[in-house]
């Protein structure tokens, strides 16, 4: 069977709820990297969020670099880097960079941002991330080609420019696009990019997705993606012990973040619609993977079944670095065997 | 004096190698700080100098374009677009020293670099230093370039309107959760990051003098020209100029025999001192300088030219007793090139000048040099190149807002 599992997010936030050291939170991230790829897993993900008072990192391949000089093998994605926020030219030449300085090692993904504040801070309307994205997915593609190149759409222009240092990974790195939106998946379909989907979908969505995007690219005639997925995870060798501590844990965090981000019903953000965010944080608790090493092996085999050829567990959030290393590590001794043919 | 090396590409299949190795090497000589140029050029690195440790000196040629990347003699750039992407990465492979991270800037928005040097600086313990040297044709931008990265890394919200951005926009449909004032998060870890202004440009010498940091000269401009120029910073400022560190890069000079000349580097590096009193020396390295040629670099200026330059004056007999170590060189000519071209920082000697030249016993002091000529530009009476031109080479931009990139399409 083939199934890439990977870890996630490394974020750097220092919250209100889990203040942290910032640069100490930079340095375990090195750290981190070194047990990850000792663990064995496929990979470490990272997120761009801005403008928030606990510092999530908004340039994660900057900070990827670091990581990336450590180790040899470990590869470094974003779930997700928003695109429609970023100067394309800029962004194609840090992944150019990093991806250089790691040998090859970058997954790229995507996603549009949702923030208003994000987009107001940056003196971009929101309204064009649509085609902000598509503008800035060309670019990237054709920026990274080695040659001059040369760009004219609605929202980039670039005339007449000389060619980029290119990233090893020929054409370019991987390009993962999130979001599920009609226009998200037709978009990410037609240039034959692979998905990764969010936390939140129950086993069967995740086939039922899984099957539209595949017949989305056969319609499209373009050579397949992958399909990966986010979850929340935790593993404990009891089971059902740590089960109420973490979730508990995960809704206070979801609640924080859906409550001061999330729009709901285009009415208003989430703390302003408590039952609507209620409604929402049901779906985040009851969908995370928890449990003892054979009911973590039975999971992901359900998503492997379901299409997924990626699935990033998301252990680390804001709980200690020792406990969430440990439930990794406990999760490389008695789970990923089952996935990997051999562990280095 | 302070020194510091400009890191190049030496190995073009694995640049990490290459850059760590340079990074470690300056570091061991106890060198305070590397310097990080972007190089946009996809071919920094000619084939023929690929490998470690092959090829002599001043063979080869760069394909680095000098108009893009930095201001040196030419040694060729990293290959590498992202300065900053780089300092992160030379960040677990270093222990103490600083580590500046040169940034194009006037075509990226300012908010971005703001971003990418706090965590830059935060990966880095607090050990960056931003350089900044504006794209061809932005060089009016610098100075709001400046402010907006203040603005952003006081840690403190707010609003800024300039000439070219504005943050936060305050843009039509954007509604939930806007405020009036913008927080770039997270910060550096410095609570004062270095920022250093490079670029020849009158506008460069303004940037600095009126927002009081500090100012890279290039290897092309001689001490008359950074004398003037750190005048003109000098009388802007008055007593507050000695906040500021005076850098400049030098191109380090080939003896005939292939190694660096370091009396022509130290003399040349004496007369900075003397007529502007340059405090910071980031030494570029001619084209085609392999690891080997590097580590003989650092190592025989950490011995023989740091030390002479450090004090007034040296007693009577120093210099001659540390001939007699074995550790350097006689005082005079280059080190001539040996087959294995040293390569140990252990021993500097083994990289070994059996040359005695004239001039050998000088007890030269930093002040006292007589020599007012230059290894290069030192007659250079040019005058900040590029300064006039109004075109943006990088030429390109966004619609969307007019706070975003300059638009000339």
């Amino acid at each position: 069977m083939s199934l890439d599992i990977g870890v996630g997010l490394w974020t750097m936030q220092s919250t209100a709820s889990a203040p942290a050291s910032m640069p100490g939170l930079y340095r375990r991230f090195v750290d981190d990297a070194r047990r990850v790829e000792d663990l064995g897993f496929h990979s470490m993900w990272m997120a761009e969020h801005r403008f928030w008072y606990d510092g999530w990192c908004p340039t994660p391949f900057t900070a990827a670099a670091a990581a990336a000089a450590v180790t040899e093998r470990l590869r470094f994605g974003t779930g997700m880097l928003l695109l429609p926020q970023q100067d394309p030219v800029r962004l194609a030449e840090t992944v150019a960079t990093v991806d250089r300085l790691a040998q090859g090692r970058l997954d790229v993904g995507v996603g549009l941002g949702h923030r208003d504040a994000e987009f107001d801070g940056l003196g971009i309307r929101r309204a064009t991330r649509g085609a902000r994205m598509d503008e800035a997915l060309d670019v990237l593609q054709t920026a990274w080609s080695g040659r001059p190149w040369a760009f004219e759409g609605r929202h980039f222009h670039y005339p007449d420019q000389p060619p980029l240092p290119a990233p090893v990974q020929r054409p370019h790195p991987p390009l993962w696009l999130g979001g599920m939106a009609d226009a998200a998946l037709q978009r990410g379909m037609d240039r034959g990019l692979s998905f990764l989907l969010p936390q939140t979908l129950y086993p069967h969505e995740v086939a039922a997705m899984a099957e539209r995007i595949r017949a989305g690219w056969r319609a499209a005639g373009v050579a397949p993606g992958r399909i990966g997925i986010l979850k929340d995870a935790w593993i404990s060798e009891d089971g059902d012990g740590e089960r109420d501590w973490f979730l508990a844990r995960t809704a206070v965090h979801y609640r924080e973040e859906a409550g001061s981000w999330w729009v709901l019903k285009g009415r208003a953000t989430g703390f302003e619609e408590p039952d609507l965010l209620d409604r929402q944080l049901t779906r985040i608790v009851e969908t995370p993977l928890v449990g003892n090493p054979d009911r973590l092996r039975a999971d992901l085999q359900e998503l492997a079944d379901a299409g997924a050829d990626l699935v990033v567990l998301r252990f680390n959030f804001d709980v200690t670095a020792d406990r969430s290393m440990n439930a990794m590590a406990l999760f490389s001794r008695t789970v990923l065997p089952a996935f990997t043919e051999s562990t280095p | 004096m302070r020194f510091g090396l400009v890191l190049h590409g030496i190995d073009e299949e694995q640049p990490l190698r290459g850059l760590v190795a340079q990074a470690q090497a300056a570091e061991a000589a106890g060198f305070d700080l590397i310097w990080v140029d972007e190089d946009r050029s996809s071919e920094a690195i000619p084939p023929a100098d690929r490998a470690l440790g092959t090829g002599p000196p001043g063979r080869g040629t760069s394909g680095s374009s000098g108009a893009v990347t930095g201001g040196g003699s030419g040694s060729g750039g990293t290959g590498l677009p992202d300065a900053l992407a780089v300092a992160c990465a030379l960040a677990p492979h270093t222990a103490a020293m600083s580590v500046g991270a040169c940034c194009r800037a006037g075509v990226v928005h300012p908010a971005y670099l703001a971003e990418q040097s706090a965590v830059a600086d935060l990966v880095l313990g607090g050990r960056l230093i931003l350089g900044l040297r504006p794209a061809p044709g932005t060089e009016a931008l610098l100075a709001e370039v400046v402010d907006l990265l203040g603005a952003a890394h006081a840690s403190v919200p707010f609003r800024h309107e300039g000439a070219q951005w504005t943050m936060p926009g305050a843009l039509e449909g954007n509604r939930f959760g806007v405020t009036e004032a913008v927080a770039v998060t997270p910060v550096p870890a410095q609570l004062e990051l270095p920022i250093w202004l490079a670029g020849a440009a009158e506008a460069v010498t303004e940037a600095a003098a009126t927002r009081a940091v500090g100012l890279v000269g290039d290897d092309s401009e001689g001490a008359a020209i950074l004398a003037e120029r750190w005048g003109v910073i000098q009388r802007a400022l008055g007593p507050a100029v000695q906040r500021l560190r005076r850098v400049a890069r030098r191109a380090v000079p080939v003896g005939t025999g292939g190694g660096p000349d370091l009396d022509r580097l130290r003399e040349r590096l004496a007369d900075d001192q003397r007529r502007w009193r340059m405090d910071t020396v980031l030494l570029d390295l001619p084209p085609g300088a392999d690891l080997a040629w590097t580590e003989e670099l650092v190592t025989a200026v950490a011995r023989q030219v740091r030390p002479r330059l450090a004090m007034a004056a040296l007693p009577p007999g120093l210099v001659e007793h540390w001939q007699t170590t074995g550790h350097h060189a006689a005082a005079g000519g280059g080190s001539t090139e040996t087959a294995g071209g040293g390569g140990s920082t252990e021993t500097a000697a083994g990289g070994g000048s059996t040359e005695t030249a004239a001039g050998g016993g000088s007890t030269e002091t930093a002040g006292g040099g007589g020599s007012t000529e230059t290894a290069g530009g030192g007659g250079s009476t040019e005058t900040a190149g590029g300064g006039g031109s109004t075109e943006t080479a990088a030429g390109g931009g966004s619609t969307d807002t007019t706070h975003q990139r300059s638009t000339n399409a």
